[in-house]
């Protein structure tokens, strides 16, 4: 199957790699430099319990930047873009319920800025975009065995 | 499609062990847990507001805000800048709480670090004062205050007021 091949290449995988890598590791850097102001972003999201707010605040913009340099250097692409794939549904589900019930509040996604009023519906528009790339990857991508593991009968992609 | 949850966990344990170091030792680090903190919102009614940071602001309510008022304390508007134009404590400069840090330090100009400043926003939920306050703080500035109750309390009360643009922002 012609089309099966085409998203199997190594170009097309590269490319999707490149975009969600990078976009995650550009978006990760300044929640990286400013962790006060990523956790007041997320207090203002009134979402999570209050003694998960800075856990998540520390924890989440590295992960985001871990995942996608992997992905950008090609290791554990699979397992990377799934990671990324579980952040992005996080924050579609997180912007909805705060767009439905009409709060103020900011993405923080490219900034650590709490009060721009970003259209939200935009933001959640290009996560589901960036949701193909990391189907793309979670799907396409060649599998690596844990090192530690025997390289048993790894079946096709 | 096979995920190995082998691999992801060592992803996962590699932020969390990268970022704990990071948090420790990179001073940008915060608390691990906000704090809660007892602020005085309009009428003497203690309210508790969560804080993140480690260097927890000051909160002042309206009685408070009047006094540093007259004292001629620089007060600074965090909201956005219809909100401003729409009524303002009267001479307080816009500085928008979204603001890049770059472009604060431009605004304040002439501010020494330990100028005595009082930020407010619409009222006692609103976290653009916080916000703003947070930046403030990483750009060195130690004499912070956030008027707990802000434009809401102030224009209720019928202290002093102004509308139209800012020259500051």
């Amino acid at each position: 199957m012609q089309t099966k091949e085409a998203l199997a290449s190594t170009p097309a995988l590269l490319l999707s790699r490149l975009i969600l890598g990078g976009v995650f590791i550009v978006a990760s850097w300044d929640k990286i430099l400013h962790p006060d102001q990523f956790a007041q972003i997320v207090l203002n999201y009134k979402l999570m319990p209050d003694m998960t707010i800075n856990l998540l605040a520390i924890v989440m913009p590295w992960l985001e930047l871990i995942a996608g340099l992997f992905l950008v250097l090609g290791v554990f692409v699979k397992e990377s873009a799934g990671i990324l794939a579980g952040l992005l549904l996080v924050f579609i589900v997180a912007i909805s319920i705060n767009l439905a019930r009409g709060l103020d509040f900011d993405c923080g996604c490219f900034t650590s800025s709490a009060d721009q009023k970003s259209a939200s519906y935009w933001l959640i528009v290009r996560d589901l975009a960036l949701l193909i790339p990391a189907a793309h990857l979670m799907v396409f991508a060649r599998s690596r065995r844990p090192a530690s593991l025997p390289t048993a009968q790894e079946g096709p992609a | 499609m096979m995920i190995h949850i082998r691999n992801t966990a060592i992803i996962v344990v590699a932020a969390l062990i990268i970022s704990s170091l990071y948090n420790g030792f990179s001073g940008r680090g915060i608390p691990w847990f906000p704090q809660k903190v007892e602020v005085k919102g309009a009428g003497g009614i203690a309210r508790p507001q969560l804080i993140v940071t480690a260097a927890p602001m000051k909160y002042i309510e309206v009685a408070e805000a009047k006094v540093k008022f007259d004292q001629g304390v620089a007060f600074i508007d965090a909201r956005e800048d219809h909100e401003y134009k729409a009524g303002h404590v009267r001479g307080a400069r816009h500085v928008a709480a979204a603001t890049s840090t770059a472009e604060i330090e431009t605004a304040l100009t002439g501010f020494s670090k330990d100028r005595e400043i009082v930020i407010y926003c619409d009222g006692e939920e609103c976290g653009a004062s916080t916000t703003l306050a947070n930046k403030l703080q990483s750009l060195g500035f130690t004499n912070l205050q956030i008027f707990f109750g802000g434009w809401t309390q102030w224009n209720k009360a019928g202290f002093p007021t102004s509308c139209g643009a800012s020259r500051d922002s």
